[in-house]
């Protein structure tokens, strides 16, 4: 992992852990910082693989993956931001939906590098299941604020404290010479 | 490549040369220390670290990968194992961030291989082994580069081209990403490196997408590479592995005469030939190594036992040796070689316009102003300009 990437699990990390308290001390306030927050790192990601694409990888052999993946995450960041004006409801099923679809990456993530015999794929599979739960009873549990808060909190705590795990985890390289 | 190529082919294609036997046990294991001559080995001696010709998994796992980090990476991996076959290559409608990355792609004979050969002529068999190394692994890292690169070295649609009774059968290659899998030919599963989409990730340095694939002499196999326009290339390495002995036989001969400039796309078939039916059978033989089968020819050839590698072999003669003559001893001749090699690399990048491997200065017409562990390298030349005075 690259330097610059470990600076920013761990910046991502610290700044989530404040904001899981302020979502349950203050749901109103905690909620339009954490929506922010996804809104800025989605663009952020989004315009990042769009420079990359029109930079060097439109010249790749199969690199307009990266433009699709690009545009997708740059869309949804952007969708992000009508969320403040709309009741507070809908976006708490978006930053669910996020917390979901990210979790069922992880798993089919982690699914694949056990079939692929990769190491640390329980650990990831473990991250994944524990995102897409918290996402799963949020949706079980639309009409109460209250739990939907307290879930989203602890779907961000997860965040945090894996994010400023993987800050500091070393990682595996396989090279071959 | 590997062992089998580096230590033992060497020794037989030294041998084939013309070198005395203990001569090319010394070119044979310069050749497979490039391989080995990491920053932790060289600080066990402390010895200059600016000469380190290979990174190991673990360094690498700690190297940055910000601009001064790759452009460390990329002159240990561009000087040592991957040398750019064409740093002028022209494409159409490509930009130059892209450009500079697809001209330090490895491929044989280029110019670069020219001045890394008659750059050995003044370094003695250290520097032969060096070179040997670097050309015998242009033949094996083509169509990949020695800088971490996404749009470069990924590559995919591996097909092994199994020659069986019934005629060539293509056989889909399994990857799978654990590092203490073995390999398996039979089932045509084999290691390699994951993909990440990030640029200069280390993942995406050399062949690692490749897997062992292009250091197995007996494989022959079809792939995509990133920068090929979805072109499907072919890499015969049983035939790559040959090529690449009997033009280690001709540059041998080359710096055995001392006067004989080295030119590429030569080949010294006529020495090889007696033996091209042995080769053939041990560069065609299904296995993951073929140290055993390099070792009994190089000792049918001498007449010789063949002792194995030994990393520490010279550790001690250099380190007993006193401040000043350090530089006379095998490990200490084979840095300064190294230091001279990278050293060139990187000043033929730099002026071919590229950055990637850093900044590079003539020392002619600038001045002093490099890394501390070139200073030794300076001294070294000087003294050379002396000896060729007197």
């Amino acid at each position: 992992m690259t330097r610059a990437r470990r600076i920013y699990y761990f910046i991502s990390g610290v700044i989530l852990l404040p904001l899981c308290v302020l979502v349950v001390i203050d749901p109103k306030l905690g909620y339009q910082y954490a929506l922010l927050f996804l809104e800025l790192a989605l663009i952020f990601h989004g315009l990042k693989h769009l420079v990359y694409f029109f930079a060097l990888a439109r010249y790749k052999t199969g690199g307009v993956e990266v433009l699709f993946k690009g545009l997708l995450i740059l869309d949804a960041g952007l969708f992000a931001f009508d969320l403040h004006d709309v009741p507070r409801w809908y976006g708490m099923i978006f930053l669910i939906g996020a917390m979901l679809v990210s979790g069922a990456i992880d798993i089919m993530q982690g699914a694949q590098a056990m079939k692929m015999q990769s190491g640390h794929w329980k650990s990831q599979l473990a991250y994944g299941v524990g995102k897409a739960g918290f996402g799963l009873v949020g949706f079980f549990f639309l009409n109460s604020m209250r739990l939907l808060t307290v879930l989203f909190a602890l779907g961000l705590l997860n965040m945090a404290v894996s994010h400023i795990i993987i800050a500091f985890k070393k990682t595996d390289i396989v090279y071959i010479q | 490549m590997q062992e089998d190529f580096h230590y033992y082919a060497t020794y037989c294609a030294a041998w084939l040369a013309g070198y005395e036997v203990s001569d090319c046990s010394r070119i044979a294991y310069a050749a497979q220390l490039v391989d080995l001559c990491s920053k932790t080995f060289i600080n066990r001696f402390h010895g200059p670290r600016a000469a380190t010709t290979t990174q190991l998994k673990t360094e690498l796992a700690d190297a940055p990968t910000d601009i001064t980090g790759i452009q460390d990476i990329t002159r240990v991996w561009a000087s040592f194992h991957f040398l750019p076959g064409n740093l002028y290559a022209h494409l159409p409608k490509r930009n130059r961030y892209y450009m500079n990355r697809y001209r330090l792609i490895c491929d044989v004979n280029g110019t670069l291989l020219a001045d890394t050969v008659n750059l050995a002529r003044k370094g003695g068999v250290e520097a032969c082994g060096i070179a040997m190394h670097i050309l015998a692994d242009t033949w094996a890292h083509r169509y990949f580069a020695g800088t971490p690169s996404f749009v470069i070295n990924d590559a995919g649609g591996f097909y092994e081209l199994r020659e069986t009774e019934n005629g060539v059968e293509r056989i889909k290659v399994n990857f799978n990403h654990n590092p203490i899998t073995a390999d398996n030919i039979e089932k045509c599963s084999f290691t390699n490196c994951l993909k990440q989409d990030s640029e200069t990730s280390v993942m995406n340095l050399g062949h690692g997408r490749a897997g062992s694939l292009p250091d197995y002499s007996f494989f022959k196999y079809e792939f995509q590479p990133a920068w090929g326009d979805y072109r499907i290339l072919v890499k015969d390495n049983p035939s790559d592995y040959y090529r690449a002995f009997c033009q280690m036989v001709y540059a041998m001969k080359c710096l055995r005469s001392g006067e004989q400039e080295f030119e590429t796309d030569t080949y010294d078939e006529e020495t090889v030939s007696p033996y091209r039916e042995e080769i053939m059978a041990i560069l065609k033989k299904r296995q993951l190594i073929a140290n055993e089968d390099w070792k009994a020819l190089g000792e049918k050839l001498t007449g010789t036992a063949l002792e194995d590698f030994d990393l520490l072999k010279y550790g001690d003669e250099y380190m007993e040796a006193e401040k000043g003559h350090k530089e006379k001893t095998f490990l200490g001749r084979f840095f300064v070689a190294a230091l001279a090699q990278k050293s060139m690399v990187t000043n033929k990048i730099f002026r071919s316009g590229n950055l990637i491997a850093g900044f590079s200065i003539d020392y002619g017409t600038n001045g002093f102003r490099g890394i501390e562990d070139f200073r030794m390298l300076l001294e070294e030349m000087k003294k050379g300009a002396m000896d060729d005075q007197s």
